[in-house]
């Protein structure tokens, strides 16, 4: 018997603290000085536990590496060296089980290993062969990632079991093995758990980018008053020169094109409270970088002041030409300084305007709520 | 692939100096960690957290790894996902390590459930594969995983039940057996109504909670007099010569807490603020200024300017404090979450006063 609370500071240690060989690189020590300022166990001292079992490890004679080609079933884990800092953690990348494969595209869901923190949505799997944990996958945490990110190769599900996640997944039928979660309760260790695992998520995930119609639909989810549409409308009608256009409004944004020149974008910040639209600012955005990078339309510039309390996913960079719009495929933001890289693999759309959409939700229902 | 070193190599290697000093650091941390969750296993004296302590704790690590295939099949992966899952492992185990280092009084209760589940016919039975024993006042009940601490909490005494104090009544079966329909109809509860298997040790655990302790020792009930008491429905005859002092007590309720801990937390907290959170977060829950007042302060142009950033700021506030003991509402303890406020509010006037 275990506890729920002890297992989220255990989870937060292992998802969020720096490993020891990262603390050693005398490159991260400002980060490392920051982390040990805001974290309250490494605070207390280092904990030791893997330098230990490294030691035990360097007894192997040299180390497994695998040339198993990625495949649906495979349990692996993202290559530690996709590891980032952000905000003072270092996020260590997860093992995950793959779901499906494509070409150069993994389809994974993020498994965790201690099953006090599971929850609806997740899945604690039968034994697994020659794998001495109980695990669980995360089936509501699912991402697509690189198949090059994917490292090491611990073992793998048969596709009878595969072919019953995605039964349990779609609430048809839960199999004999399956083992029921309890529901998240008020002030659940639980919830901080699975906030942080999203966030984890979405630091590898490849960023596929939701429409702003899904966006939106997520915003007001919940509102028995407000639909989506209720919300365009609100938009329209707060900003004249915003027009939705007959195209479907995942990739369609519309704004007068006087406000812009080659080195401005468009941008608007659309504040929603309680289930209203409730401010609409324009903003600055410079464009320092537009150019065509090994056959992608890369846009890269600086939005500010970035306002406060942005997730990354909430910020849309829309291309614009004759009344045709695409989104990016792929954004980074850097939230402290506002610096933006936006990526479009449809090139055709070179010569467009550039428009920069940022939703804020101030109830708490946004992306990283 | 590589042959994995045996479990002889790692045993030399834990032995050896580098092992030695590492499993030495190991068991610090550990130490300091059941110190502050106040987990007592049966090698640690929490009165002691000195050098012996650590040198118990490095012991029951060495047999930890060592006494299990699994965790050397683990130290053997080489890899972090491995690595840091012993830490939990361990925690774990020490956890479980307490609860049955009640050793006989677990035992006593356990059995008695046992054969009031088997005895009565209101209950099925039946062991898991891992030879637990799991009862269910319905057949074709969910699987579900074990209880955790915060699922037992949720489950209060049933006010209803009399109980007269007497050591031999709590495994009688007429005590014992509403008191088990009780827990199962509130664990059924708990997963949407739904008929789910508990394992048994679960209820044992759970109604242990409920027994007085005398200093930080359980009071222990012998088995012998349990035994023989167990199954007499006339159990007068049995009674032991004077009523033990038990108290259905509540759990959750725990005066103790660590104010230098409590006290580091408030220090850490404010650095993951940003400066115009710090100030708001200061003025409405230290200065207790409304809103508007603080807008007017901080010069913005209306009300809804410092709410965002005093919502972000209390949402950093309830994730900081949801892993620490004392400080959230699941386990809150008042006298430590004061502390806490006070010496944040400290800590926020001075970085907001500061230039």
């Amino acid at each position: 018997m275990t506890s729920r609370k002890i297992a989220l500071g255990l989870a937060r240690q292992y998802r969020t603290c720096p490993p020891a060989d990262i603390r050693r690189l005398s490159e991260y020590q400002g980060q490392v000085l920051r982390h040990l300022e805001i974290c309250p166990d490494c605070s207390q001292g280092w904990d030791d536990w893997e330098e230990l079992l490294t030691g035990c490890c360097r007894l192997k004679e040299s180390d497994y590496v695998s040339v198993e080609p990625v495949a649906a079933g495979q349990i692996r884990e993202i290559r530690p060296e996709m590891g980032r800092w952000k905000d003072g953690f270092y996020i260590n990348p997860p093992v995950v089980l793959v779901l499906d494969c494509s070409q150069d595209i993994a389809s994974v869901a993020q498994i965790y290993h201690d099953t006090t923190l599971t929850g609806p949505g997740d899945v604690v799997l039968p034994n697994l062969i020659g794998f001495p944990h109980n695990i669980f996958v995360e089936l509501w945490n699912k991402y697509d990632i690189r198949l090059q990110m994917l490292g090491e190769y611990f073992t793998r599900v048969s596709s009878s079991i595969l072919e019953e996640l995605r039964q349990i997944h779609s609430g048809r039928q839960n199999p004999s093995w399956y083992v029921m979660p309890r529901p998240i309760t008020k002030n659940d260790p639980r919830i901080f758990f699975r906030s942080m695992e999203q966030d984890v998520g979405r630091l590898f995930a490849l960023t596929v980018r939701k429409t702003l119609k899904e966006r939106i639909a997520e915003m007001t989810a919940g509102l028995k008053q407000i639909n989506v549409s209720g919300i365009m409308d609100i938009i329209s009608g707060a900003s004249p020169d915003f027009r939705w256009p007959q195209t479907p409004l995942g990739d369609a944004l519309s704004f007068s094109d006087d406000a812009s020149s080659s080195n401005m974008a468009l941008a608007k910040l659309f504040t929603f409270a309680s289930g209203e639209l409730s401010d609409v600012e324009l903003l600055t955005v410079n464009i320092l970088q537009s150019e065509i990078i090994d056959g992608i339309q890369t846009i890269g510039g600086l939005i500010h002041p970035i306002p406060e309390g942005i997730p990354e996913s909430d910020v849309f960079v829309v291309l614009r030409a004759a009344d045709q719009y695409i989104d990016a495929d792929t954004i980074q933001l850097d939230l402290r300084s506002g610096a933006f890289l936006a990526k479009f693999r449809n090139t055709s759309f070179q010569h467009g305007k550039t428009i920069i959409l940022i939703l804020r939700s101030l109830d708490g229902c946004g992306a990283n709520a | 692939m590589a042959e994995p070193p045996t479990q002889n190599h790692i045993q030399d290697w834990l032995g050896s100096p580098d092992g030695i000093r590492l499993l030495n650091q190991t068991a610090g941390a550990v130490c300091r960690y059941l110190s502050l969750y106040r987990i007592y296993p049966r090698f640690f004296n929490p009165n002691d957290p000195s050098i012996s302590s650590i040198e118990e704790i490095r012991s029951e690590l060495v047999r930890f790894i060592l006494e299990s295939g699994k965790v050397c099949q683990v130290l053997t992966g080489a890899s972090s996902f491995h690595a840091k899952y012993l830490r939990q492992s361990f925690i774990h185990r020490c956890i479980d390590s307490v609860r049955v280092s009640g050793g006989d009084d677990f035992r006593v209760l356990y059995r008695a459930m046992n054969r009031v589940c088997r005895e009565s016919g209101l209950f099925v039975i039946e062991k898991t594969k891992h030879q637990a024993c799991r009862f269910s006042m319905k057949s074709g009940s969910l699987a579900i995983l074990p209880l955790s601490e915060e699922d037992l909490r949720d489950i209060a005494f049933p006010n209803q039940l009399a109980f007269d104090g007497w050591l031999n009544h709590i495994t009688h079966k007429r005590f014992l057996l509403p008191v088990l329909q009780y827990f199962w109809e509130s664990v059924s509860r708990m997963w949407d109504n739904q008929p789910v298997w508990i394992e048994l040790r679960a209820a044992a655990h759970w109604l242990l909670r409920f027994i007085a302790t005398e200093g930080s020792r359980q009071v222990h009930f012998s088995e012998e007099a349990m035994t023989d008491a167990m199954f007499d429905e006339d159990s007068t005859t049995a009674s032991p010569e004077k009523p033990f002092e038990f108290h259905f007590t509540n759990p959750a309720f725990d005066a103790w807490f660590d104010p230098d801990q409590v006290n580091r937390w408030a220090s850490i907290f404010p650095k993951r603020l940003s400066d115009a959170e710090k100030a708001i977060f200061y003025l409405r829950h230290c200065i207790e200024l409304e809103l508007k007042a603080i807008a007017q302060r901080l010069q913005y142009k209306s009300a809804s300017g410092p709410a965002y950033p005093l919502k972000k700021a209390e949402e950093k506030l309830a994730s900081f404090a949801a892993e620490l003991p004392w400080i959230s509402p699941d386990d809150l303890n008042p006298e430590a979450f004061s502390l806490f406020r006070e010496e944040l509010c400290a800590v926020l006037k001075e970085s907001v006063s500061a230039p």
